[in-house]
């Protein structure tokens, strides 16, 4: 019973080892190919220098929430905050643009994170009173 | 000693420096090409660098990228007297630039950022950051995991707390 679907077993292998011509760039590719979760646990300093070319629209928004280790790095760092960016506005959906709270609460979050340490603050349309005494404040 | 140091890069880095991988391999560098990482840098200055510089946590594969790299760039400094051949250096390394960050898939370009960032090559570490910072402008939370394979590790607690304090960038 047993001996033909060996025998067809035995076939498919011999088949398989005829036809299996890999090249060698895979396996190069597969044995640097780092686990899952190695992007997010780049040392601090190195996503901080990632971080530094990006404007800070997009760390409030999408880096600095993706796994722990970047949002410690997104929160807990005032000199990342030192010039605040935030003209990476501009490219926002459209809903978000132009809801006054949504661009109030970001440049809150933005000078909060500074820790009083903010020496610029750059935006396009958060030049709103309430954002500027918070500054001011801080 | 200080002396014998200075005097070897004035003549064009002519002394020899030795580095190995993690994986063993040896690649033979001019002081002046190795120099342009920092910490090679300050180890020239202590002057540890007779036995070779063993990188233990840079692969032979990255090593080859960071040398090749550094040999490009270190005509920089040299041809800096002669503008001429300055300019037409310039070009072809920022071609030279352009293609290696644009080639680089997407875990070699995370070794090569650790390894930048361990040597402390800031010219090398500035452009693959560059590169990566580019690949997340624009990107929600989600779409930053899928492109870098990361994990979401918030419980589900902190993922509600994250979405209060961070409403704006969750579209509900």
């Amino acid at each position: 019973m047993a001996s033909p679907s060996r025998r067809w077993r035995r076939r498919r292998r011999r088949q398989r080892r005829r036809t299996r011509t890999v090249p060698l760039g895979v396996f190069l590719y597969h044995t640097t190919l780092p686990a899952a979760r190695d992007w997010a646990e780049l040392p601090v300093d190195a996503i901080l220098q990632v971080f530094r070319w990006l404007d800070h629209v997009d760390i409030l928004m999408g880096a600095g929430l993706a796994s722990r280790s970047w949002r410690a790095a997104a929160r807990d760092e005032p000199a990342l905050w030192r010039r605040i960016d935030m003209r990476g506005f501009a490219c926002l959906p459209y809903w978000q643009r132009h809801r006054r709270d949504t661009v109030r609460a970001m440049a809150r979050e933005a000078v909060r994170r500074s820790a009083g340490r903010c020496e610029e603050f750059w935006s396009k349309v958060g030049g709103d009173d309430e954002v500027l005494r918070f500054l001011a404040d801080q | 000693m200080a002396a014998a140091a200075a005097e070897a890069t004035t003549d064009g880095g002519g002394k020899m420096i030795i580095l190995i991988s993690a994986d063993g391999k040896r690649f033979e560098v001019t002081e002046a090409v190795a120099s342009q990482s920092q910490l090679i840098s300050n180890m020239i200055e202590d002057d540890c660098t007779e036995n070779g510089v063993r990188l233990p946590n840079v692969d032979g594969d990255i090593l080859t990228m960071v040398v090749d790299y550094c040999n490009m760039h270190a005509g920089d400094a040299a041809a800096a007297g002669d503008t001429m051949k300055a300019s037409s250096t310039e070009e072809e390394l920022k071609k030279f630039d352009a293609e290696l960050v644009q080639a680089l898939e997407n875990p070699v370009l995370f070794k090569l950022i650790l390894a930048a960032n361990f040597l402390n090559i800031k010219s090398l570490l500035d452009m693959t950051c560059q590169r990566v910072a580019d690949m997340m402008s624009g990107k929600t939370p989600e779409q930053m995991r899928e492109t870098f394979s990361i994990e979401n590790d918030f419980t589900p607690e902190e993922e509600a707390a994250i979405r209060q304090e961070n409403a704006w960038a969750f579209d509900d």
